[in-house]
């Protein structure tokens, strides 16, 4: 079943003898890039776990009428970025600022990764960076610089235009410089 | 774990003068074990729970439905009975308040006259005051409560009921 495209995969679901297995399939494919966007959103294992399940069961709940006009890769993203939004509203809480803020930066090595001996406190410093970030220009920056995402694919996930995502993009990478020289 | 970061997203962090650092950490380092491989399990076992749960669900959204119906219902009845029951008392109302303007003006001239003047056009020996005005007795009998209002009335013109009504019961 593995390296089967989208469209096959819509294919069984839709056509074909299993759903169920066709859909698992399709869980399978997309669990671990959006748990790591969920992930790197809410910090939390089992919030990011919640809201992975909910996405997938949203996904089910909407896949007969899904026209395919997005791609089922953006698509998926999209609930995603509305779930966690959703979350992020009711939670109204920064857990990884109020948690994870012990750790202080040496003098003079920030910023310069090849420097790093521990290269994990300067991912913290960055993942509280962008917990300061609102909300939309966190998705931005999480969607290019950990998911990797085109802008074009970011333009149909968050429903903005390529330029605008670029500029809240940018001003997200000097905010959270900004933040990381500021912490050390 | 770190991961390095694709050749177009490091550029782009070059071009924009920063230095933030081109690689990653692993999201997945703290994930449980056997995590992903029982997920898709799981969300499709929970996927089909909540079909099963769908029928009790709709049968109860449907009887709230009806619940709600059947209130909107009673309110639009309570809401016609309401009207109407008004629109009977303020007509009643209405009525009363007309009769009391009458009364009242009735009163106003009857102030401002001189009794003789009333009588005298009939001359004597046909109808006496007391015949052609009314007989408080006989409201006493028929309606208690205008008799009382009248004997109020004439209290407050400073009219002797004697002069107008007979009967012993105004005062």
């Amino acid at each position: 079943m593995k390296g089967l495209s989208d469209e096959q995969l819509l294919s069984r679901f839709r056509d074909g003898d299993n759903p169920d297995q066709a859909f698992q399939n399709i869980v399978e494919k997309y669990q671990r890039p959006l748990y790591a966007y969920l992930r790197r959103l809410v910090d939390e294992h089992e919030d990011a776990a919640d809201l992975l399940q909910e996405v997938f069961i949203k996904a089910w709940q909407a896949l007969e009428k899904f026209r395919g006009e997005s791609g089922l890769y953006t698509w998926l993203y999209r609930i995603a970025t509305n779930e966690a939004l959703s979350f992020l509203r009711q939670k109204k809480r920064r857990p990884f600022l109020a948690q994870h803020d012990e750790e202080t930066l040496s003098p003079g090595h920030v910023l310069k990764a090849d420097e790093w001996v521990d290269a994990r406190r300067l991912q913290q410093r960055i993942k509280q960076g962008i917990e300061s970030l609102p909300e939309k220009q966190r998705m931005v920056f999480s969607l290019r610089y950990y998911q990797e995402m085109k802008y074009e694919d970011m333009a149909r996930v968050l429903d903005t235009s390529e330029g605008a995502l670029k500029a809240s993009y940018h001003h997200a990478v000097k905010k959270i410089e900004a933040f990381v020289r500021q912490t050390d | 774990m770190k991961k390095e970061l694709p050749e177009d997203i490091q550029r782009e962090l070059s071009e924009l003068g920063s230095s933030l650092p081109h690689f990653k950490e692993d999201p997945f380092s703290d994930v449980p074990e056997d995590f992903f491989e029982a997920f898709p399990t799981r969300v499709v076992k929970q996927i089909k729970l909540q079909d099963q749960k769908k029928p009790v669900r709709s049968f109860v959204i449907g009887l709230r439905h009806w619940a709600a119906m059947a209130a909107s219902l009673l309110l639009l009845i309570s809401l016609g009975l309401g009207f109407l029951l008004t629109e009977r008392f303020s007509h009643s109302e209405e009525a009363l308040a007309d009769e009391s303007l009458l009364a009242d003006n009735w009163f106003h001239w009857l102030a401002d006259i001189d009794p003789a003047q009333i009588y005298e056009p009939f001359g004597e020996g046909e109808l006496s005051p007391e015949e052609i005005l009314f007989n408080a007795a006989d409201w006493e009998e028929t309606d208690p409560f205008l008799s009382d209002y009248l004997a109020e009335v004439l209290a407050y013109y400073h009219l002797d009921p004697d002069t107008y009504f007979l009967g012993e019961s105004i005062h």
